[in-house]
């Protein structure tokens, strides 16, 4: 009888495991597919070098 | 072989007298004299090569030689090519003849199961010239040395005569007067808008903060039109002169040309011994001594910059370790200042040494595409480089470099590298993205990395009758 009760227990520890596990999966994978980069197709800028050496696209 | 001391000729105008020569290669460490000083291990040696006996050529994972399939992978191709010997003399330079030229990063692909990119490039994965003949340039010694090694013969006597008539050749065309050069100017143009990098940034942090890397590294890419008269190894000269870099590179290899200022070693291996120099942690000079010494200070003590280098220098150990003797892993420089024209560099030295039987093939299967252009973990970090970038990266942040018939090895990081392709001129820029990145900081250090490939470029007067260049495709 022990033996059935610890494997029991073992079995709901578990599967609450798994449930929390596949929760935050979740979660992550949400959050993730908000950070899809949508490309700005507005023509990119001539670059035009700035007082410090740098190019950077013009205003 | 045959190895004859020359009269003293500059490194670049040797290279510009052989440039008539099909797969000219010049391995160009390009500092300055007086900066030998501070990179004086680093810069000494610069190699011309051209007229390769064969090129070897990696498209779709598959091996060619001179266009004719190689059986088995790619790697094991190459390493059957270049062969083993011994060096037979000391006194000769690293480079004793073999492979010079590129691994591609998406070759990467051919190392790791990773998803192709919704553009694919199509520059080869890999180019190498076999050369036999070449040209050795010892900046410390002021010394220049024709070198004919006579392969791909493997018997004395026809081996002698086909060295001493390369020999004969290379002479020929070195006392020929070189071509004039053609225009070295290009009017690049991004191939996206600042808010598209820094939105990719973003999500690029998005990916830390979920634990799916520590660290990834996102570029964006520029592109100009190459005109009619442009002259790449012309403007690879401008280069070398704005942003004199140890690890430069030039190379004509037909369908592409690389013209490359990288300051980064990936792998050296000599003697058994295997060196890494990755650089992670970047900023802009100033004219002022002083301030300018406060700069690199301030970079030498940045949290997020020294964190970025001591997890690339993790990732360097790991990859290592995997082709290196147990407990021969050694890290003798960590965060250490490297300065150059524009810029300074943290750089970390990370050195093993070879376990029995491993070999240069054996490290770059281990190691590459190096983890400073990558992130870390490596794999998760390539993914989310392809899902980001939406394009393959072709040559820029693959490696450029010799393999030598010795087992020698020197390969660099291209990065700082343009390439020349189908009528246009590409160079592309990143940095590591951390949990502490700022997108717009980031976006901006993409454009101090590139500030002297744009002044090289002649860009201050850029004629504005160029197109631009082309947008990229919607990821």
């Amino acid at each position: 009888m022990p033996q059935v009760l610890l494997i029991a227990a073992a079995g709901v520890a578990a599967y609450t495991a798994y449930r929390v596990l596949r929760r935050e999966m979740g979660r992550v994978g949400e959050r993730l597919a908000g950070t899809r980069v949508p490309v700005d197709i507005a023509e990119p800028k001539r670059l035009v070098r700035d007082a410090d050496g740098v190019f950077r696209p013009e205003a | 072989m045959i190895v004859r001391d020359l009269a003293p000729i500059e490194a670049f105008e040797a290279a510009r007298r052989l440039a008539g020569l099909p797969g000219l290669a010049f391995l160009d460490s390009a500092m300055r004299p007086e900066a030998l000083g501070v990179h004086a291990r680093l810069g000494r040696w610069s190699y011309v090569a051209a007229d390769p006996w064969a090129m070897f050529t990696v498209r779709d994972g598959r091996a060619f030689l001179d266009g004719e399939a190689r059986d088995g992978a790619p790697l094991d191709a190459l390493r059957r090519l270049v062969g083993r010997e011994a060096r037979g003399d000391d006194d000769l330079p690293p480079f004793v003849g073999g492979a010079i030229g590129f691994l591609a990063y998406d070759f990467g692909r051919r190392l790791e199961r990773l998803d192709e990119p919704a553009e694919a490039e199509p520059v080869p994965e890999a180019m190498f010239g076999l050369y036999d003949t070449f040209l050795a340039f010892d900046h410390v010694e002021g010394r220049v040395r024709l070198i004919s090694t006579g392969r791909p013969e493997i018997e004395g006597a026809a081996r002698r005569r086909r060295a001493q008539a390369r020999a004969d050749l290379f002479l020929m065309r070195l006392d020929r007067p070189a071509r004039p050069p053609g225009t070295t100017r290009l009017a690049f143009r991004p191939t996206v808008d600042p808010a598209t990098h820094e939105a990719r940034v973003a999500a690029g942090i998005e990916h830390v903060l979920a634990g799916d890397v520590f660290q990834v590294n996102l570029a964006q890419r520029f592109v100009a039109p190459r005109p009619a008269d442009f002259d790449a190894l012309a403007f690879h000269g401008v280069l070398r002169t704005v942003n004199p870099a140890p690890f430069a590179a030039f190379l004509a290899f037909g369908e592409v040309e690389v013209a490359s200022a990288s300051p980064e070693r990936f792998l050296e291996v000599r003697d058994g011994r295997i060196e890494a120099r990755p650089i992670k942690g970047t900023a802009r000079r100033v004219v002022d001594p002083a301030e300018d010494a406060l700069v690199a200070a301030r970079l030498a003590l940045s949290e997020k910059d020294r964190a970025e280098n001591v997890m690339i220098v993790d990732l360097m150990r790991n990859d290592l370790s995997r082709v290196c003797e147990d407990a021969s892993i050694d890290v003798p420089v960590l965060c250490g200042i490297e300065s150059y024209a524009g810029l300074h560099h943290l750089v970390s030295v990370v050195t093993g040494r070879l376990a029995p039987g491993r070999d240069a093939i054996d490290a770059i299967a281990a190691a590459f595409p190096g983890g400073s252009i990558t992130g870390a973990p490596k794999i998760r970090a390539q993914e989310i480089i392809t899902e980001l970038e939406g394009h393959g990266r072709g040559v820029y942040c693959g490696s450029i470099g010799w393999l030598g018939h010795d087992g020698s090895m020197d390969l660099d990081i291209a990065i700082r590298t343009v390439v020349f392709r189908d009528g246009e001129a590409t160079v592309s820029v990143g940095g590591g993205i951390t949990a502490l990145s700022d997108p717009a900081a980031e976006y901006d250090e993409t454009l101090t990395k590139a500030a002297r490939i744009f002044a090289a470029a002649g860009m201050d007067e850029a004629p504005e009758t160029i197109a631009s260049g082309r947008r990229e495709a919607a990821a």
